[in-house]
Formats: C-alpha cells, structure tokens, sequence
C-alpha cells in the first residue's frame, strides 16, 4: 500500500498503450492489479478522463491555490 | 477571485485585508522614524501574495488564514490580527534571505541597496514579527497565552528552518527519494500553512482536538499547494530552467527508461550552467512518461486528506466552510 504502488501504476500505464487503452476504457480494472490505498483509488477514478499527459489537464490547475 | 466567505465575499476581504495592513504599519511603526527602514520593509511586504500587495484584496486570502480560523472557532478574529501580521513578516523576511541566496532578480532588495541592507532588513523583519505577537498584550491576551503563541510560532519556523537546511544540504540529485522529499517539503512549506491554523485556532480559544484538526487541514494543504507549485513550476517552464528538483522531476528520475532518463539527468544531475537546458523537451518528457500526471494525482491525495478534515471539522462546532475555497472547490 502507499505512493509506491501508485508511482508503479502511473509509470506502467504511461509505458504501455494496452494497459493505457485498457486504463481509460476500464480502469478498476487496472487499479485492481496495483496495491493501492483506498485514497489513492478514489483519487486514480476521480481524475479518469484526464491522463495529465495534455495540457489539458495542466490547466485544470488553478493558479490561486498556488502557495503563498 | 476574492473569497466567497459568508454573505460579503469580496467586501469581508477587503474590509480584513485592510486590517492586516492597518496592524503591519503599527508594527513597521515601532521602528526608528525617518531613516526609511520602514518604508524599505514595505517592499517585501508589499510583493505578490504578501498582506501588503494590491492583490490581497481579491487574490486567494492566505495572509487571512489565521484570522479566518479564529473566527470559525468561535473567536474574536481581529485578536489574530497581530499573528497574521507576524506571518506576513516572516514570510517577507524568508523572501528577502531567499532573494539574496538566488540573487536573479532585479527588483530584489539585495539587487537594488546591497546583500549588507538585505540582510538587516530580513532580520528586523523577523525581530518585527516577534513584536507583533506581543501586541496581543492590548488585547487584552494574557502573558502566559503570548508566551505559548511565540513558542508556537517559533517552533514552525524553526520546523521551516529545518527543512531549509535539508533543500541546501541533502536534495542531493544524484541520492533523491519521494519520501524524503515530501519530508522536506512539510517542513520547509506546509508547516507554515500549518502554523498559520494553529496558531489561528490557539487565539480563537479552540480546545485542543479542535486545534488538532486544523493543524491537519493546514498541512495537507500546505502539502496540496506545493505541488501545485511543482506542476506549474514545469508548466511555466520555470524551474525546469532554474534545475529545481521537485516532485515530478523525481518521479521521472526514479521510473524513466534509461533514454529519458538520461536526457532528464542531462538538465538535473550536471553542474548548473553547464548546459543548455531544452526545456519544452523536458516539458515533454513529463507530460508524456506520466511524470505530471503523477504530481496531479499526489496534489489531490493531500487535497482529499484536507477536505476530510473539513468535514469532520463541523463535528467540534467548528465552521470552515470556507476551507472548500482554499481547495479550489
């Protein structure tokens, strides 16, 4: 359990376009093969739709929340 | 996009932000008049993100945060007016002492009166913020209760301190963990945003697991804000040029094939200036291996902690609803 698994998952998916196909169309299925914690669950499916790898997803970003 | 506290929204800041200054002035008063130390120190205070910019009127209110705290506690928040002017000036002093680590800008106070002005402003700035906290004593706030509060205060900014010397003396870039640094980022960052609650709740006269839970919901958006920092710090290509190591350069460090690897430690593991840095192909790396992506997912783990805590937080007639704000929510 831990970041560990997550950084796995993420670095995998980002390697392999089956897996990255398999993610996006289904990805419980893909979390299932990472031991990963149930905050790290929810937040894997709440960002679904939005692999981070467009600039896309960078914009989501507000720049308000940035640290003082 | 000021913050939608209560019914007022831009007006409740305005009318606070105004305060914060009204106190910082008192403070920067108790200075020797007319050698223009005072108005020197207005510089830094008066920066982007700082209680004395144009912006804090309507930009996200974290120069507030102790004040908006005490208030959800039930306290009287113009008592945190002197904590939150003691925030601001440590954060100014911490500004100053890193512009002349940098020295890149042109507009630092290193840049324009010297290292020697720099450093004795970043020091009467913090002896300043000590100041601050004791004029708590008009406010009728016992000795004892100032006491605990500067020790309080001191023990973050110490805690930052650490953290500090970590960033300088182990952020080693050939020896970089996650673990070590998300350790050095609570330290150095979220501490402060840490501080900031408790401190805020101590003067509210919270009980102690109250004080607890706003301690937890400062971290965790501490930690959730730097790595905002972090994905916009590579975004902006900024600290891509300046070779700042942060949460997705490590990602990329530590699970990057050998070729990517090898072009990201070209940047990160060489002697500054050494050579020229590529960065929309840094950029491009990142984005790509999942590097961004994973920063994303660890800054919403840190927001999901702190939103938790929000909503605990009723269960000690606490109201934070304004900690949705500060999560962009």
């Amino acid at each position: 359990m831990g970041s560990r698994s997550l950084a796995e998952m993420v670095k995998q998916v980002f390697c392999n376009e089956d897996l990255k196909a398999q993610f996006v169309s289904n990805p419980n299925s893909v979390i299932a093969k990472f031991n990963l914690s149930r905050q790290e669950k929810e937040v894997v499916l709440g960002a679904h739709g939005s692999l981070g790898n467009s600039p896309e997803a960078v914009m989501m970003i507000d720049p308000m929340i940035m640290w003082p | 996009m000021a913050c939608n506290k209560g019914s007022g929204g831009q007006a409740w800041q305005g009318q606070r932000t105004n305060q914060l200054a009204s106190e910082l002035r008192s403070v920067l008063a108790l200075l020797p008049l007319g050698i223009g130390l005072a108005e020197l120190l207005e510089q830094p205070l008066s920066a982007l993100r700082r209680g004395l910019a144009p912006q804090a009127q309507h930009d996200t209110p974290w120069h507030l945060l102790p004040l908006m705290v005490c208030e959800s506690v039930g306290g009287n928040y113009e008592n945190a007016l002197p904590v939150a002017a003691a925030f601001q000036l440590m954060l100014a002093a911490g500004d100053v002492l890193d512009d002349i680590a940098d020295n890149d800008s042109h507009d630092s106070l290193s840049a324009k009166y010297g290292f020697g002005a720099a450093v004795n402003a970043a020091t009467t700035l913090m002896i300043l913020a000590e100041q601050a906290i004791t004029r708590l004593k008009e406010r009728k706030v016992s000795n004892s209760g100032i006491v605990r509060l500067i020790r309080v205060f001191n023990s973050y900014f110490s805690k930052a301190c650490g953290g500090q010397h970590l960033d300088l003396t182990q952020l080693n870039r050939n020896n970089i963990t996650e673990n070590r640094y998300l350790k050095i980022v609570g330290l150095k960052s979220a501490s402060q945003i840490e501080c900031a609650c408790h401190t805020g709740a101590l003067i509210g006269g919270a009980k102690r697991d109250t004080i607890h839970a706003f301690r937890k919901f400062g971290y965790n958006l501490g930690m959730a804000a730097q790595i905002t920092n972090d994905m916009m710090g590579i975004t902006t290509g900024k600290d891509i040029a300046n070779r700042k190591i942060t949460l997705p350069v490590i990602f990329a460090l530590n699970t990057l094939e050998k070729r990517r690897r090898e072009q990201v430690e070209k940047v990160y593991c060489v002697t500054p200036g050494q050579n020229e840095v590529n960065i929309q192909q840094i950029q491009d790396i990142f984005s790509e291996t999942g590097a961004l992506y994973y920063a994303n997912l660890k800054r919403h783990i840190y927001q999901r902690k702190a939103l938790e805590v929000v909503s605990n937080i009723k269960n000690y007639s606490a109201d934070i609803n304004w900690g949705w704000f500060f999560l962009g929510k």
